[in-house]
Formats: structure tokens, sequence, C-alpha cells
């Protein structure tokens, strides 16, 4: 069963924070588990699908766009569901940024959800993309040391 | 992430999908309903499996009509496309988009075979299965 996406997505390396790979990509399923421990800045929105994506993966983190929330506040019901695997993830305003643009979620998003793991490692409501991934590598790096 | 036939409509069958990304190759000349944002990968996979139609989430539309960027790029290729409101339905819930899916933004291809905003899906899809069956 051949996806049509599958090989037609990119995924990019854009900093190493604390000695934790950032990565970028437009979609969350365009990572893999050669990804597993990094924080992945993607496009997608935050939903559940997101979340069984990032875990499948072993993704250290996952930032999303919130997808304006939504019934249910779905855009980031993904982003809860990592709490439970230990797994930091946030969400930028899709005011913000473009969904579906991993590299416009990196440079013009800001925060406006923050799972429990992310607020521990001291993510706040208002952050820029990049101080959000920053705290995050801090404290995953915490983690493996 | 959820994958049905939910449906076959004049001889036309109805996919269910939580995400864009599990569209598959034999996706072509089907309806696919996938509950992912309509942005820009998401109208990439349509185009790439050939879709008769699709449905995607408006994602509350956002920055520059991302969320809904994917119905221009699959209009060039005279692909019907439309979006429920995300507030009618949860991104990333397939069946709640089939089942409870309201339409805010249509493309052209969508509205010439009548869909217009406001439309359910099941009415959406229903209108566009009975003007191709008239014209075929």
């Amino acid at each position: 069963m051949t996806h049509v996406l599958d090989g037609q997505g990119s995924i990019e390396q854009v900093a190493t924070i604390s000695g934790i790979p950032i990565q970028l990509a437009d979609s969350v399923a365009f990572g893999s588990a050669e990804n597993a421990g990094h924080v992945v800045v993607c496009g997608s929105h935050g939903g559940t699908s997101a979340g069984e994506y990032a875990a499948r993966f072993g993704y250290g983190a996952l930032i999303t766009s919130d997808a304006g929330g939504g019934l249910n506040e779905a855009g980031v019901a993904g982003l809860r569901d990592l709490d439970e695997a230990g797994v930091p993830a946030a969400a930028v305003s899709h005011e913000s940024a473009r969904i579906g643009d991993g590299r416009d979620i990196w440079e013009s998003g800001i925060v406006s959800f923050a799972n429990r793991c992310a607020l521990e490692a001291g993510v706040r409501l208002g952050f820029s993309t990049p101080e959000a991934a920053g705290a995050i590598a801090t404290l995953l790096a915490k983690r493996v040391s | 992430m959820l994958r049905e036939k939910v449906d076959v409509i004049d001889g036309y069958e109805v996919i269910v999908l939580d995400s864009a990304s599990q569209i598959r190759v034999e996706d072509k000349g089907r309806v696919v309903i996938a509950a992912s944002n309509g942005g820009r990968e998401s109208g990439r996979a349509a185009i790439l499996a050939g879709c008769a139609l699709v449905v995607f989430n408006d994602a509350g539309v956002g920055k520059e009509r991302a969320g809904v960027i994917g119905l221009d790029l699959i209009d060039e290729r005279g692909i019907p496309g439309m979006a429920v409101s995300h507030d009618s339905a949860e991104i990333s819930d397939g069946l709640g988009t089939w089942n409870h899916g309201i339409l805010s933004c249509v493309n052209e291809a969508a509205a010439a075979l009548g869909v217009s905003e406001g439309m359910s899906v099941r009415d959406a899809v229903n209108r566009v299965c009975e003007v191709w069956k008239e014209r075929s």
C-alpha cells in the first residue's frame, strides 16, 4: 500500500540547540524513525494524527500549527496526548504562521498552546518558535545527559 | 488513523481518512474525505493520487488562507475540492468530518457542480455524484 506522499516530502535540520537537532518539515509525516529524539517543527496541525506520527517515529518534541483550535480544541488534541509519553509539544497560532509551511512555522510562529511537558520545559504562550524549541531542547539535553 | 469506505454513490467509492498523508495511489478516481488541513501538502496528495473529489478541514483558514490553499491547487487540475469549518468537525477526525462537517470553503470546480458553502459534506458529495451521473 503506497501512500502518494511517500518520498515526496523533505525534512531539513535548521539548528542544533544544546546538542539536539531541530528539524523542519511541511508535514509531521515527512520525518522518520531517524528523527527519534529530535525536536520536529512542522506545518501540520496538532491533531490526533500528528500525535500518532510523533509517537510512531519517536520524536523528542513536536511543534505544529494550532489549526485555529476548532471543535473541542481538536487542533491541539494530539499534542495533549503526547504528554502521556512525556513528549513536550507546542503549537503556534494559525494566524501567526501558514499551516502546511514548516519554514513559516519556524520563522513566524507565535506559541498559542503548550502541553504540560512543554510548560515544564519553560515554554510560555507568546514565545517565538525558536524560543520554544530552545527551551524544549535544553530539557531534552538534560534528560539524555 | 482510520481508513474506511463509508459509501458507494452511483459507483463512486467514498473513502474516509483521518489524514491526507494516508492518501494512496489506489484512491485515484475516488471521493476522499481527509480530515487534514486543506493546505499545500494535502492538495498535492490529492493531485498525485488523482482523486475525483476531496474534502478537507479549513483549519480556521488562518494566515494567507494557508488552511485552504490546497483547494486552489487542485482547482487548477479541475478537481472539485471543499473544506469544512474547523468548528463543525474535529480536525483529524475523518468520520466526524463525513457525518457532521459543514462546508466553509469550496473551489470553483466544486461550485460548478452545484456545491456551496453551508452545505453538509454528505449533501455536497451526493450533489456532485448526481451531477456526474447525469453527465455520464
